[in-house]
């Protein structure tokens, strides 16, 4: 019984069983809904079902990061709405687009740095940081804007939301650019895969020499940069900036890289490939319900049952590995 | 830890199949006969801050208004439950991909639709704007209340509730077309009627918390102040609780707009005065007729060919609700009953 059970515990430390459910339910949703609505595996609704994730797609690659560091971020549902403000500002004064750009950006780093830097003096979680940072940059955004929605953009600026690549969108084609790069960072730098060391221990990290506050520097601006570039596709896309754009991101970012496997509760737990799948669910949910025609009062309560889901499996996995580590060890 | 594993699978396996077995949000009737051979049509309705009883009114009237068309219209609510005209527009667009026959909104803002708007448009879905308009798209109609008229009858109460002398505090979200343009409608009146009253500004972000933040800000700091004009739902129960809490209930004219079951209750128990109030029931059920006309074009010409002729602007009618008027049993039945979605 005990060679039984460690046999099993071989297995299962070897594949991932929470990407296994996660690509299952995938497959299952889609198969069904396909059968539900003919509308559903039309090209039109693909690409629907992506763009309607997308900022939170792209916000949600930073956010693995930061949650693998052991840590979170919450002001990214401000920086969003106060980079496109500011972008659309901008262009409104005539700036040329990449000034803009990079101005917009620089001022969302900026945002990232001030978090880090905050969550390092003051010794604070960077949840408690991050959400003070958030509820002042939600003033900041109405008094800029008055509470006013910025429009009134150039015809030539509101072509972008208009032009295709091989038939995808600006947001769809930066995203899968900046996919890429982040997985094959996450398999191969070891600037990525320092960010785990950092969020499984922090202290033998220092201790091996490693500079842990420049790589969660890094780790904030990069995810603030993240939620800047997708306040900067979001006015391109509507045409216009708002205060109110970004409402509860934050929650549907977070939700997405757990339901990816990422711990929420131990750091150095996490992956990109993972959040890819966490994304690609909550835009299937999201998508379904609305192809479905089922109240959408009940995608909160799908979601949150898939987050607790996500959650236990993803500790499951985690202490499934570490009996084997250990049982190697004992058995070494 | 084996049996939790078979139990959360099962859950897993169980929860994507429950997400699919659901019907629609409101079939206009039952299924079609067989040998029927009347298409199935679908009409949405998109809102912002989908769970807002006022809009709920709305959706009761478009589907009420889709029984007499016939059992074959199935109609749907969908939006976000944040006031964010960003996740509204992706609501727009996820519902397109289903081809409805026709769409009615309500904007979150003036301008952010406007791309899928005229997105619907060009491709052949028409689109009605009702209680919150995109003017700058290509929608082919608005049905709503003229918004001046409805911050005039705010001004009138107020008038003959503090006189010609005084301070007054208007709750608006900027961008919001329907309320600026309500507030400029009681500006306007009080200019004509009590020059002599000074207006200002609250922005309480579309929340009932913090109409009452703010608006306890401004009492405290501003003892001047003699009423309130709140120019959405959500900011007179919190002006309310903001004078109760500083004991200024008597002091300070609430006077809000449309209504719901907790102004209602606030009504009756004088905390708020009176409520600016359309019907957002008879505004549903008007957008709907308008999308199905466009939707079934006729003999008559159109002036948004290829679709059916609809008139560019239809205006509801709009009145002061008060305590008083629920008063009366019929009244209060009416208010008091909110419909259930």
């Amino acid at each position: 019984m005990k060679k039984k059970n460690e046999n099993i515990l071989k297995v299962f430390s070897k594949i991932n069983l929470h990407y296994l459910v996660l690509t299952f339910l995938i497959i299952v949703m889609a198969i069904s809904m396909s059968m539900h609505s003919r509308y559903f595996l039309t090209i039109t609704n693909i690409e629907v079902m992506v763009n309607t994730f997308i900022m939170e797609a792209i916000m949600a690659l930073g956010m693995t990061m930061v949650i693998i560091s052991g840590g979170t971020d919450i002001s990214v549902s401000g920086v969003l709405p106060f980079t496109a403000i500011i972008f659309a500002k901008l262009m409104l004064q005539n700036v040329p687009i990449i000034v803009a750009m990079l101005v917009a950006l620089a001022a969302s780093g900026v945002i990232g740095l001030i978090n880090n830097e905050l969550r390092r003096i003051l010794k604070i979680h960077p949840m408690v940081v991050t959400m003070a940072v958030q509820l002042t940059l939600r003033g900041l955004n109405l008094a800029i804007t008055n509470g006013s929605v910025i429009s009134g953009f150039s015809a030539g600026f509101q072509k972008i939301s208009e032009f295709r690549l091989f038939g995808l969108s600006v947001p769809i084609l930066v995203y899968i650019i900046l996919a890429v790069v982040f997985y094959v960072f996450s398999k191969n730098h070891k600037s990525f895969l320092s960010v785990y060391f950092v969020g499984g221990n922090k202290e033998a990290s220092a201790f091996s020499g490693m500079n842990t506050e420049c790589v969660l520097r890094w780790v904030f601006i990069i995810n603030a940069l993240l939620a800047g570039l997708a306040g900067i596709l979001s006015t391109t896309v509507y045409n216009s900036a708002s205060y109110s754009f970004g409402q509860n991101a934050e929650m549907r970012v977070i939700t997405a890289v757990a339901i990816g496997g990422t711990s929420l509760t131990h750091g150095g737990n996490g992956s990109i490939a993972g959040t890819l799948l966490g994304t690609l669910f909550m835009a299937l949910i999201y998508n379904s319900f609305v192809m479905s025609g089922i109240s959408t009062y009940y995608q909160d309560v799908f979601t949150g049952a898939m987050l607790i889901i996500a959650v236990l499996l993803s500790e499951g996995t985690r202490i499934v590995k570490e009996k084997s580590f250990k049982q190697a060890l004992g058995d070494s | 830890m084996k049996k939790l594993f078979a139990i959360l699978l099962a859950l897993v396996m169980v929860m994507p199949m429950a997400a699919c077995g659901g019907s629609g949000n409101g079939n206009a009737g039952g299924t079609s006969n067989a040998g029927d051979s009347i298409e199935e049509e679908l009409y949405s309705m998109i809102v912002f801050t989908k769970g807002a009883e006022y809009f709920n009114w709305c959706y009761a009237g478009m589907r009420d208004a889709a029984v007499t068309i016939g059992s074959h219209i199935s109609v749907e609510l969908q939006g976000p439950a944040e006031w964010d005209a960003s996740l509204e527009a992706r609501s727009v667009e996820q519902v397109l991909a289903k081809k409805p026959n026709g769409v009615v909104v309500s904007c979150a803002d003036e301008a952010t639709l406007v791309p899928v708007i005229n997105k619907a448009v060009e491709g052949g879905t028409p689109v009605i704007c009702f209680d919150s308009d995109s003017p700058d798209s290509d929608r082919l109609a608005y049905v709503g209340t003229n918004n001046f008229d409805f911050g005039a009858v705010a001004g009138k109460a107020i008038v003959e509730a503090i006189g010609t002398e005084g301070e007054v505090a208007i709750i608006l979200v900027p961008g919001a077309v329907s309320m600026e343009e309500r507030a400029q409608g009681c500006v306007d009146y009080l200019a004509e009627h009590a020059p002599n009253i000074k207006v200002s500004y609250l922005n309480d972000e579309g929340d009932v918390a913090k109409a009452e933040q703010v608006t306890s800000a401004l009492l405290q700091s501003n003892p001047a102040i003699k009423a309130v004009f709140s120019t959405h739902g959500y900011g007179a129960p919190g002006a309310a609780a903001a004078a109760r809490n500083l004991n200024k209930t008597d002091d300070v004219t609430i006077i809000g707009s449309d209504y719901d079951s907790a102004t209602i209750e606030l009504l009756k128990a004088g905390d708020v005065d009176g409520t600016v109030i359309d019907d957002p029931y008879l505004l549903g059920y008007q957008a709907f007729m308008l999308v199905y006309a466009a939707a079934h074009p006729t003999e008559v010409q159109s002036g948004n060919p290829p679709f059916g002729h609809v008139p560019a602007i239809i205006y509801g009618n709009c009145s002061l609700l008060t305590g008083d008027v629920l008063e009366d049993p019929a009244a209060a039945a009416k208010y008091e009953n909110p419909p259930k979605i």
